[in-house]
C-alpha cells in the first residue's frame, strides 16, 4: 500500500473505562495522537474537524452502532476512505467475513490484551 | 516496536485502577441482570403464546452480558469474559428465536447469570471491594 505513516487514531466505543485503556495502550507505541469518542455521531462530528489517518470502531453502541456509523462515513466523500478496524466481542470468522465487506480492514477481537493492542493495530494498518 | 518499561508500569498501574472501577461496575450490573432475568421469567410464566413475549428485557441482558464479555480480560478477567460471553449467547439464542423462550430457558439464564455473579464476587473479594 501507499507506505504512509500512522500519526492521528480515532477510538470510538461508549464504555469510558475501555476508552482510556485503548488510549494508554496505543500510547505504548509512541508518536500516536489518539482521539477518543463515545458514540458514532460524536465521531462522525469530530472526523469532520480532525480528519483521522485511521478509526478503530466498537460494533455494539447505543444509537448509532458500529456498522452504521461505518455506512455513514463510506456515504461521506470526505470521510469515505478512511480505514477503520472493528473491535468487539463478536469476532465469530462469519461476523469477521461480514465486517469486511461493509469496507472495515479488519477486527480485533475483544477482549484484547492491552500490551499486544499496539502491535495489532500497525499490524492491520500495514496490510490494508 | 519499543516500548519503554517506565511508561508500561505507569500504564499497568493505571490499568489496574480501572480494573477496579470496571468490577465495581459489574456488582451492580449483575444485580440488573438477575432483576431482568426475574422479569423475564414472569413474561414467560404469564404469556400465553411464546410469540406474546416482549424481547427488549432480553436485549438489555444481551446488551450488559456483551460488555462484560467483551472487557474482562482486557482487565486480566479472563473467566469474568468468559462466564459474561455466556450470558450473551444464551440471551442472543433466545432473542433469535433459536431456543425457546420457556421455563427452561428461564431457568438456563437464572444459572448463568448465578456464574457471572459468583465470578465477578469472587473478584470483588480478592480487590478488597466487598
Amino acid at each position: 500500500m501507499t507506505g504512509r505513516s500512522l500519526r492521528n487514531v480515532m477510538y470510538i466505543d461508549d464504555e469510558p473505562d475501555i476508552r482510556e485503556v485503548v488510549q494508554l495502550a496505543l500510547s505504548l507505541a509512541g508518536g500516536l495522537s489518539i482521539q477518543t469518542c463515545d458514540s458514532g455521531d460524536q465521531g462522525l462530528t469530530q472526523m469532520m474537524k480532525e480528519r483521522p489517518d485511521l478509526v478503530l470502531l466498537d460494533v455494539m453502541m447505543p444509537g448509532m452502532d458500529g456498522p452504521t456509523t461505518l455506512g455513514k462515513m463510506r456515504a461521506d466523500a470526505a470521510l469515505s476512505r478512511i480505514p477503520v478496524i472493528f473491535m468487539t466481542a463478536k469476532a465469530m470468522p462469519q461476523e469477521v467475513a461480514r465486517f469486511r465487506e461493509m469496507g472495515a480492514i479488519g477486527v480485533i477481537p475483544k477482549p484484547f490484551d492491552p500490551m499486544m493492542l499496539a502491535r495489532q493495530v500497525f499490524a492491520l494498518w500495514e496490510k490494508r | 516496536m519499543n516500548m519503554d518499561p517506565t511508561a508500561q508500569t505507569t500504564i499497568n498501574e493505571r490499568i489496574r485502577i480501572l480494573a477496579m472501577r470496571f468490577v465495581e461496575r459489574c456488582l451492580g450490573d449483575t444485580v440488573s441482570m438477575r432483576a431482568i432475568a426475574a422479569q423475564i421469567r414472569d413474561d414467560v410464566e404469564s404469556a400465553e403464546e411464546s410469540d406474546d413475549i416482549d424481547l427488549s428485557p432480553l436485549r438489555q441482558l444481551e446488551h450488559l452480558a456483551h460488555k462484560i464479555h467483551g472487557t474482562g480480560a482486557s482487565f486480566g478477567y479472563a473467566a469474568l469474559s468468559e462466564c459474561g460471553g455466556a450470558v450473551e449467547r444464551l440471551a442472543e439464542s433466545l432473542i433469535q428465536t433459536e431456543t425457546t423462550l420457556d421455563k427452561e430457558a428461564c431457568d438456563a439464564l437464572d444459572e448463568s447469570i448465578a456464574r457471572l455473579s459468583n465470578e465477578v464476587d469472587a473478584i470483588a473479594v480478592t480487590q478488597g471491594l466487598k
